[in-house]
């Protein structure tokens, strides 16, 4: 089917399983009279097809087996021959006769720049949902193809996460599943509902206030929204955890993504919201892969009171997902030895990833007969303001600067706030685009701008500022 | 030994049958992907009464020249070597002819052929024993040159079509997955419950 560029998709198409509480629900949030003012419309696209296909893996979650350390996944023969029958980029890589250890790595830049050689040659493009991630090394966008189903999956695998922590994601009619909050100078906002949560509903919120029609609004509409959970990164939740809110139910959990969350913002949230603070690890190819157990964790796997631990440790979320991790030199890491995170498997059958290089780092451990990781260095949350103290998000920052010709950039911002820019052109140079960007987002600060050269080839972000 | 470049049909002649059964009944040992090229080549010469062969030349099948990814260039050398263990073939094998064979013939049957299509596909055996002959000069039992020459054309020729369709069909779907995301990722996407 044809989906023309910045045409929206029918209604039927859009929520095909949609019932009279579910519309219900979505008419009572757009028409809030504290809503945001919504700027996108999205549905979870969900046929009844895909709904089972969602209540199949919801049970293959909660079923799976874990594995051992050192052990390889029933399914990896049978995924290994997809891959190089069906998935041209796989193809060319390896023959029928290679041992799965020797099939080369797969690397981000590689989805960055042949990111159709992905999606296999038997998977049907008709209801094909596709997204940009901008997280490639050179800064250029990758495109992830993914499916309703996989997008929808989500929850289950954030479900998966509140599990480790006794909690659980019900959902039902009239409720509010799903709060997904940001801080950024403008990203999409909306309201969907959840055919496979029982029709309770998914936004997306900014909680700039620019976003809002009067920033006292904010607070009253979570209040009265009252989310079984909050999902958003460390950025957008260091600005959730001053507001006054004052909701009918706490919520479940708290999952924290994108970028490494502090002790100190956990311990905070915490006490905040009186409910789980889970630190899930994902990437945009992948969805989520694991999230942070309680520290400490009695023998009939509920939380007691946290310990002095030297690391937090994640478990995995997905059923079919098989994590290497890996020496330099591509040789699998011993038990409790850091090496590159490796993923073979997921749940996107429009993105199957076969030995993907993750560029993140941390250990393999076993917490009891639960193989962990340990040791994660997720990406780091860096510090920006504006010239009046706001935060700026670094997504912001991505999302700009891929609008202006540059091959990599840097950006640097000095404990006075002055701001250093580097840059490397891709074609003609257009400082004075650059500098308004820049403004656009810092604000009246002092802005220097140089020529990279010579330099590593990647994006950068780092700050004296202190947060 | 005879070189068949007359277009006569020699005594000396091997019949392609022979040599594609001998394919057929090729042993999984020679099939596995540890096999160790490079004792097989070893053997293979001192069977030729050939002695002791530089630790040079056997390097070359330790590893494919395509790349340390590609197996398919070692697994064929493998097939190759037992099929010239034919008892008719061996007795006629020259080892002036033996690099030529397993370092150029084989390798470029490698590019195009997997190699267990030269021991479960009746195209590609034939062709494998039509390659082999015409490496050592043997001409086929009841052809002529050109009859020989032809024949072995035509296999090549149906191969070379088939990957000409195959790399048509992948240029097609990767033009229509191209366009079908260059669509989607303007248009609306699907609720997600979190970002990573």
């Amino acid at each position: 089917m044809i989906d023309l560029p910045g045409e929206p998709i029918s209604e039927e198409r859009r929520r095909p399983l949609i019932d009279a509480n579910g519309r219900k629900l979505l008419n009572s949030l757009l028409e809030h009279q504290f809503a945001p003012r919504y700027n996108h419309t999205c549905g979870d696209r969900l046929t009844a097809r895909g709904l089972e296909v969602l209540r199949a893996l919801d049970i293959s979650t909660r079923t799976a087996k874990p594995l051992t350390f050192g052990q390889k996944p029933d399914w990896l023969p049978w995924f290994v021959e997809h891959c190089r029958t069906q998935v041209p980029i796989y193809r060319k890589k390896f023959t029928a006769q290679t041992p799965f250890e020797s099939i080369a790595l797969t690397s981000r830049n590689e989805l960055a720049v042949e990111h159709w050689s992905f999606v296999p040659d038997d998977h049907p493009l008709d209801d094909m949902v596709v997204f940009t991630t901008t997280g490639t090394t050179t800064g250029n966008v990758a495109y992830i193809a993914s499916t309703p189903e996989t997008t929808a999956a989500y929850s289950i695998m954030l479900n998966a996460a509140l599990r480790l922590h006794g909690r659980e994601l019900v959902g039902g009619a009239g409720t509010c599943a799903v709060a997904q909050v940001c801080w950024q100078k403008s990203t999409y906002t909306y309201v969907s509902n959840s055919t496979f949560l029982s029709q309770a509903a998914i936004l997306k919120l900014n909680l700039n206030p620019d976003e809002w029609k009067d920033p006292s609004h904010i607070e009253k509409f979570l209040s009265d929204l009252a989310p079984e959970i909050y999902t958003g990164d460390p950025v957008a939740f260091s600005h959730l955890v001053d507001l006054d809110l004052r909701p009918s139910r706490s919520p479940q959990g708290l999952l924290s993504t994108a970028m490494a969350l502090s002790d100190g913002l956990r311990s905070k949230l915490e006490s905040r919201f009186d409910c789980p603070v889970i630190d899930v690890y994902g990437m945009n190819e992948a969805g989520p892969i694991a999230a942070s157990l309680p520290r400490t964790t009695r023998t009939d796997g509920s939380a007691c009171a946290a310990s002095a631990q030297p690391s937090t440790e994640y478990a995995f979320l997905q059923p079919r997902l098989y994590v290497e991790v890996l020496r330099p030199d591509g040789t699998h890491c011993d038990l409790g030895e850091r090496g590159e995170i490796v993923l073979t498997g997921g749940f996107n059958p429009a993105l199957p990833l076969l030995r993907y290089r993750t560029g993140d780092s941390a250990a393999l451990a076993m917490r009891g007969k639960m193989l962990v990781l340990r040791d994660f260095h997720g990406r780091p949350m860096v510090p920006f303001e504006t010239a009046d103290g706001r935060a700026v998000n670094t997504i912001d920052l991505t999302i700009a600067m891929r609008a202006l010709l540059l091959s990599r950039f840097r950006i640097h911002q000095n404990r006075d706030g002055s701001v250093d820019v580097g840059v490397q052109w891709s074609g003609p140079a257009e400082e004075n685009s650059l500098l308004s960007t820049l403004r656009n987002l810092f604000g009246d600060l002092e802005i220097s701008i140089r020529r990279l050269d010579g330099e590593p080839e990647q994006v950068s972000f780092s700050s004296d500022l202190v947060r | 030994m005879s070189n068949p470049t007359d277009g006569v049909t020699e005594p000396a002649a091997l019949s392609i049958e022979s040599l594609t059964r001998r394919l057929v009944a090729t042993p999984n040992d020679f099939l596995t992907p540890s096999v160790d090229c490079a004792a097989l080549v070893s053997d293979l010469f001192a069977a030729q009464g050939q002695g002791q062969i530089d630790s040079g030349y056997l390097q070359q099948f330790r590893s494919s020249p395509l790349g340390s990814a590609d197996k398919g260039y070692l697994a064929t050398v493998a097939i190759g070597v037992w099929l010239l263990y034919e008892p008719q073939l061996f007795s006629k094998l020259s080892v002036d002819y033996m690099w030529a064979f397993l370092r150029t013939e084989l390798l470029e049957l490698s590019t195009t052929t997997l190699p267990s299509a030269l021991v479960e596909d009746p195209d590609r055996r034939e062709e494998l024993a039509r390659r082999c002959l015409r490496s050592f000069r043997l001409a086929v039992e009841g052809e002529t040159q050109a009859q020989s020459d032809d024949r072995l054309a035509s296999l090549n020729s149906f191969e070379q079509e088939r990957l000409l369709e195959q790399t048509r069909a992948a240029e097609l779907r990767a033009a229509e997955v191209r366009r079908a995301m260059h669509e989607k990722v303007a248009a609306e996407a699907a609720a997600k419950a979190s970002r990573e």
